[in-house]
């Protein structure tokens, strides 16, 4: 329970200062973005009281999905990029706000193993 | 030895998966004849015999309601393969075995498959297989698509049902039914399984109606009590499908709610569709964005090429100009059709597209359309044949044809250089506001379009939605790929040489007669002379010809544009022929390629014919609305 | 009354279905008379909504939900503002972590004994209140005497 509290905090957080890192760089839509899965994990914090177990990581699992899904793509845009040289254009660069992300992509990838590991076992319905 | 095998069972069971297991690669996707139903066959030999698989459309029963259900039907009514192998999701069997046992009817040499068994295991699910084929008195085959257990035994019962003969015994009715069904089963010619087709008719199945027995009158015998009686038939199935899970399969009372959990998210009543917007944005990005270093890779190496050869000569001309530009835009496309395929792709191996269909039906239902179609129309903003192509998905044949005729009008981001063009040239100082009025009015006219054509071609018939929403499972990359292989290569096959024709012509008619100059062309000649039939609209002949090239692929009326007026610098079009232009450029003819798509996915030339009149029309209509407006306002 | 009608988390038994274009096919799928049916979660704007046949989810309009005429089952739960004045036991709080504060603070919480008084008004444990529309369709409950019943058949 305390540790669910905790993975939201350290996901809301980082998300939303990711967010406005985006739109200090004039990326809006991007910021907009990040700040749609910010409140994933906000949302989350309404399911703490519910007995069911999966109801209250879903906001963490979901969440932590689209973070490594967006991640994802940043890291494919990057290496795709890199085909730029070959026809002397630039390459993209990563800004900081881009190496956040795809760091807490990577928390949120051990996020998601994590959570399936322990969700594989079954849960009682309503006992 | 040629082996036929029919895969048959519900929609999201793993049929797929369970087939590209069984025949990997060597798979052809093709359409079922007079119909959009997508038809995949495979073959793959097994201890010196050939097994030719073919993976019929997902259904929930043999009473066709709809193309699908009738297509299979019909495959396995007159066409029966050799083995017919049902396949039953282990985790939700009941409406598999109640498939089963219609299948059992028709009197076909059936294989029981137990498909997803890891995951039966991993929820602690305990299945008897023995006593299961007691009771279905079928072979019975447990397997897992995902983790390959249990193939090598299908491959084994299919030889090994091959051989047999018997057939299992069929369900009694009851007396009440039974007598109907004798009653009924004269009715129709002996080369028919009468038992099934007198079984169907009962249950209100109107295509069995057509194989009635000339000048018989069925209705006395038919009466009032059908509706009840088919309802006693379906109970009846399921009752016996009861028993035999009650025996044969051992549940916990554990349930996982996983699903539902996450669908807590995903369908959630204030971020559900935000989230959806969001993943949309980021997977057009991947798409174009992202693949756009591949793209510019490939179109510098075909540059290179082209300044290799130089046009000087008529020949040099024509392959550069002609076949290397062709094959280039051809070729440039790959990277951003495969990206989209494989985004695509993934939404449906997780499960996340029928979420996605759940959550916008609502708005799709005033278009006469369901929630299943908004994704494939979404397609169509980035490129108007992948939406033309995925249309394949959807499980509803006149949904399929509706968003197939519909999705010329989504605004293909080929259209984006043009409007750029034009927006540059009469609004400069307006783009975004321009930009923003072309996009919407393609919404509004797409929807317009959908309802015109759901009353003309499609009879005011609504589709229903009865949409099953699968487990969210983590999509399976060789699924994902062939997937994006199978449709990146029939778009490749269908749409390329229709653009490859498409840019000789275009060259050939700017080139001849007169290669120096572009005025004395049969492009211009042709331009010059259609002019007349344009100039309500106020366009000039220059304007006339690039939109004829514009017809082979939206972005050659840009560069068409250039080479008629010597330079875009020496444009000058007022403010309402430009507003006039843009309209019409909005839907007066899909692309070549995009009918080349519609063609083979309709498999017929009447669709296309009517894309072409029904644009040409309506675009027309509207830019004239739009050119006497506008003199008025103006 | 009719599928569409029945709020989620309930369960219902089907009694009947009209005829029409896609009864073929509710009925392949379990729709049928005696089967129970859960209803799940509706869209974003109440349209459609997911329902649960056996073990498979299935999406229906409401127009299709409509063709369907169910009476809920006797162990389902259902929203206060469903059901007539009595004493019930309180199965499950749906909303957030606020409402649930708020509504724990007044007595209700998963487990306890109320009863719905016919002015609509809640007593609890704690007292009598006023429940807003809004807080009442939150709070699902099972009917006491349900529970009586089941109790006696043990």
């Amino acid at each position: 329970m305390k540790s669910v509290t905790i993975t939201l905090w350290i996901m809301l957080i980082t998300s939303i200062t990711i967010g406005i890192g985006y739109l200090f760089e004039d990326d809006v839509i991007f910021g907009i973005i990040i700040f749609i899965f910010s409140t994933v994990f906000l949302l989350g914090f309404r399911e703490l009281g519910k007995p069911s177990y999966s109801y209250r990581i879903a906001h963490i699992y979901v969440g932590s999905i689209l973070i490594a899904m967006t991640a994802g793509y940043i890291l494919a845009s990057f290496l795709f990029s890199l085909v730029n040289l070959i026809i002397g254009e630039e390459m993209m660069s990563l800004k900081i706000s881009d190496m956040l992300l795809l760091l807490l992509g990577v928390y949120s990838s051990y996020n998601i193993y994590r959570l399936r590991k322990t969700a594989i076992r079954p849960e009682k319905k309503n006992n | 030895m040629v082996i036929t095998v029919g895969l048959v069972g519900n929609p999201n069971v793993g049929k797929t998966s369970l087939f590209n297991k069984l025949v990997g690669a060597r798979q052809y996707v093709a359409n079922w004849p007079g119909v959009t139903v997508t038809r995949v066959e495979g073959a793959t030999t097994y201890k010196e015999h050939t097994l030719h698989f073919i993976d019929l459309p997902g259904i929930y029963t043999l009473s066709a309601t709809s193309i699908d259900e009738r297509v299979a039907r019909d495959f396995l009514l007159y066409t029966p393969p050799n083995v017919t192998v049902v396949i039953i999701d282990s985790l939700s069997p009941e409406q598999g075995i109640y498939l089963l046992l219609e299948t059992l009817e028709l009197n076909l040499n059936v294989i029981a498959v137990f498909n997803v068994i890891d995951e039966a295991k991993k929820n602690g699910i305990k299945i008897d297989k023995s006593s299961l084929e007691t009771h279905l008195r079928v072979p019975v085959v447990l397997t897992s698509a995902h983790t390959g257990e249990g193939i090598e035994q299908l491959f084994e019962t299919i030889l090994a049902t091959f051989k047999k003969t018997n057939r299992a015994k069929l369900l009694d009715y009851g007396p009440e039914i039974e007598s109907k069904v004798s009653e009924l089963e004269n009715c129709f010619d002996d080369i028919y399984n009468k038992r099934f087709l007198a079984l169907k008719l009962i249950e209100g199945d109107k295509f069995a109606r057509e194989l009635l027995k000339k000048d018989v009158d069925v209705s006395s015998i038919l009466d009032g009590s059908a509706s009840n009686l088919a309802v006693k038939i379906a109970k009846t199935r399921y009752d016996y499908a009861l028993n035999v899970l009650n025996s044969a399969m051992r549940k916990n009372e554990n349930v996982l709610t996983s699903m539902e959990a996450i669908d807590h998210v995903f369908t959630h009543k204030y971020i559900g569709i935000p989230i959806f917007f969001a993943l949309m944005y980021l997977a057009f990005n991947f798409t174009f964005k992202a693949s756009e270093p591949l793209v510019g890779l490939i179109e510098a190496g075909f540059q290179k090429l082209t300044d290799v050869i130089g046009s000087s000569t008529m020949l040099t001309s024509l392959i550069s100009q002609g076949i290397i530009n062709g094959v280039g835009s051809v070729i440039s496309f790959i990277p951003s059709i495969f990206a989209l395929f494989f985004a695509l792709g993934i939404m449906e191996e997780s499960g996340y597209l029928p979420r996605i269909a759940f959550l916008m039906d609502k708005a799709m239902y005033s278009l006469k359309l369901t929630g299943r179609s908004f994704m494939t129309l979404l397609l169509g903003f980035g490129c108007n044949v992948s939406s033309v192509m995925a249309a394949r998905g959807l499980s509803d044949e006149r949904e399929r044809v509706t968003t197939i005729l519909v999705s010329p009008f989504v605004s293909c981001s080929a259209r984006i250089p043009v409007y750029l063009m034009i927006i540059g040239i009469a609004f400069p100082n307006h783009k975004a506001e321009a930009f923003f009025v072309m996009y919407l009015l393609s919404i509004a006219l797409t929807a317009l379009s959908a309802r015109i054509i759901n009353k003309v071609v499609m009879k005011g018939e609504s589709i229903p939605l009865v949409m099953e929403l699968p487990r969210y499972r983590f999509p399976s990359l060789s699924n994902v790929a062939t997937y994006m292989w199978n449709r990146g290569k029939h778009f490749l096959q269908k749409a390329g040489t229709i653009i490859l024709v498409a840019s000789i012509i275009v060259w050939g008619l700017s080139y001849f007669p007169d290669p120096t100059n572009i005025e004395n062309s049969f492009a211009a000649m042709i331009g010059k002379g259609l002019q007349f039939i344009f100039a309500p609209l106020g366009f000039q002949w220059q304007t006339v010809s690039a939109l004829l090239f514009g017809g082979a692929a939206k972005e050659i009326i840009v560069s068409s544009f250039a080479q008629f007026y010597g330079g875009i610098e020496n444009i000058v079009i007022d403010p309402v022929i430009t507003a006039t232009l843009m309209v019409f450029i909005l839907g007066y003819i899909p692309c070549f390629a995009t009918l080349a798509a519609i063609k083979s996915e309709t498999n017929s030339l009447k669709y296309p014919i009517i894309s072409v009149v029904y644009s040409l029309f309506i675009s027309y209509v509207l830019a004239l609305c739009v050119a006497v407006v506008g003199r008025m306002i103006l | 009354m009719r599928l569409a009608e029945v709020p989620e988390g309930a369960e219902v038994e089907v009694l009947s279905v009209e005829e029409s274009e896609i009864t073929p096919r509710l009925r392949a799928v379990g729709v049928l008379p005696g089967v129970r049916i859960e209803v799940l979660k509706s869209a974003p704007m109440g349209d459609p909504k997911m329902y649960r046949i056996f073990n498979k989810v299935i999406s229906l309009r409401n127009s299709e939900a409509n063709l369907i005429e169910v009476q809920v089952s006797e162990d389902s739960p259902l929203p206060l503002t469903f059901v007539g004045p009595g004493d019930y036991k309180v199965e499950y709080i749906e909303g957030g972590k606020i409402a649930r504060m708020n509504l724990a603070s007044i007595g209700i919480v998963e487990g306890a004994v109320i009863r719905l008084l016919g002015d609509r008004r809640v007593q609890t444990d704690k007292g009598i209140y006023d429940v807003g529309f809004g807080k009442l369709s939150k709070v699902h409950v099972l009917p006491m005497k349900a529970l009586f019943k089941a109790d006696n058949a043990k």
